[in-house]
């Protein structure tokens, strides 16, 4: 496979579950180097100006190489991102700006990144320093080559999803709301702590409702209208933010495997499953509001 | 320098997006971000007024410079685009008391309803 923004046959390659970390290390950059971040959403365009010095362009893409359908295209030739100039609303601009920012991210090999014939194609070896290290890529990745779309474009989807609900922002908000939901729901079922605790078939049924009942109230309220649909599927759909504890996974499925679920309905059976794994946290803070709602 | 990349550069100097300083200015964001890498002519001079106005520079004799600046360079573009200003409209401009009336360009303390100290 060839790198499509460098043209060479190997790739820098990011450890996935440090996609997150690459997401989080972005606005602290941002933070620190151009200013502190005083909007309810993640300003992507900015970051894409001000900190990845691409010039941003709304415009149609397919005018600048993009495959028709396209919403956005990196030119890194050109040090351009070019954005469809037909968005729905403000927050879709910023998804479909923090997809190609991923790219930028991710992706795009830094000048600097030593030639390819410093490497040995088809193994791991770092010819770069730190994080950023240079590996040849190989077809690792397993289930991300899937048919439908190149693993490129889901790494870039989650990063995307990252970047704009980070989680030191989002993780309390959707925990305080899980919290909320968890109560409701045992207050309507009148079901008490000790029932949740014998039974666990009661307490994934409970947990699934609850989780479900804090996604939506967060779409509604908390979300809407500031973080595009997009971003919530991949975090509160996946069940990420806290809303669910992957447990025993390998590296690979703990960062993607809660994502490929995306492409489903947000479902309780999904829920169920997924919460036989959870460790569930009855922490001192509600457990003495949850036994009044006996 | 054109006037896109001028007034792109004044616009990340005050770390604004485009689309801020369009939906300040009343202007559609996809035209400016345009006008910035120059697929687009310079807009015309009420619309340079409004967009200077956008960039919120606080201080009026660099406002001043800044709207002088990028008057010419519009001028210069639509003279090499065969599309020159009309001499009314650079008047507009130079009368510069009209200029300061219609920028607001006041002293501070009498802009915006005279919040004077």
């Amino acid at each position: 496979m060839r790198n499509p923004y460098s043209g060479k046959d190997w790739w820098r390659r990011v450890r996935l579950p440090q996609i997150e970390g690459l997401a989080s290390e972005q606005i602290m950059r941002y933070e620190s180097r151009v200013c502190k971040i005083d909007t309810p959403w993640i300003p992507v365009d900015k970051f894409v100006e001000n900190l990845w010095k691409y010039e941003l362009l709304y415009d149609d893409p397919q005018r600048h190489g993009a495959a028709p359908g396209a919403l956005a295209v990196l030119r890194p030739d050109l040090q351009l991102v070019v954005v469809s100039d037909h968005p729905a609303d403000r927050a879709r601009l910023e998804w479909n700006a923090a997809h190609e920012g991923a790219h930028i991210v991710v992706h795009v090999p830094p000048a600097n990144e030593p030639s390819q014939g410093s490497l040995s194609f088809g193994n791991e070896i770092e010819a770069g320093t730190g994080e950023r290290a240079v590996y040849c890529r190989d077809r690792a990745c397993g289930f991300l080559d899937g048919p439908e779309q190149p693993y490129m474009y889901r790494e870039a989807e989650y990063f995307a999803g990252c970047l704009l609900m980070p989680r030191e922002r989002y993780e309390p908000l959707a925990k305080m709301r899980l919290i909320e939901a968890l109560e409701e729901c045992m207050s309507r079922g009148r079901i008490g702590l000790q029932d949740i605790e014998s039974s666990e078939r009661l307490r994934s049924a409970v947990y699934t409702q609850a989780v479900e009942l804090a996604v939506g109230r967060m779409a509604e309220a908390d979300l809407n209208g500031s973080v595009s649909k997009q971003a919530q599927k991949i975090r509160l759909s996946g069940g990420e933010l806290g809303l669910i504890r992957e447990t025993g996974e390998t590296e690979q499925a703990s960062a993607f495997g809660v994502y490929m679920r995306k492409s489903y309905e947000f479902s309780g059976h999904l829920v169920v499953l997924a919460s036989r794994e959870l460790d569930l946290d009855f922490s001192p803070e509600w457990r003495g509001t949850e036994l009044t709602l006996r | 320098m054109g006037f896109g990349k001028r007034f792109r550069q004044l616009r990340l100097d005050r770390n604004m997006s485009v689309r801020e300083v369009a939906s300040k200015a009343g202007m559609d964001f996809t035209l400016l971000s345009k006008m910035e890498l120059e697929m687009r002519p310079p807009p015309e001079i009420h619309f340079i007024f409004a967009l200077v106005d956008a960039l919120e520079i606080e201080d009026a004799k660099k406002l001043e410079e800044i709207m002088e600046e990028l008057v010419t360079l519009a001028t210069e573009s639509h003279e090499s685009a065969g599309q020159r200003l009309t001499e009314e409209q650079l008047q507009k401009f130079r009368c510069s008391e009209s200029a300061r009336v219609f920028m607001r360009l006041k002293p501070k303390g009498k802009r915006e309803g005279g919040k004077s100290k």
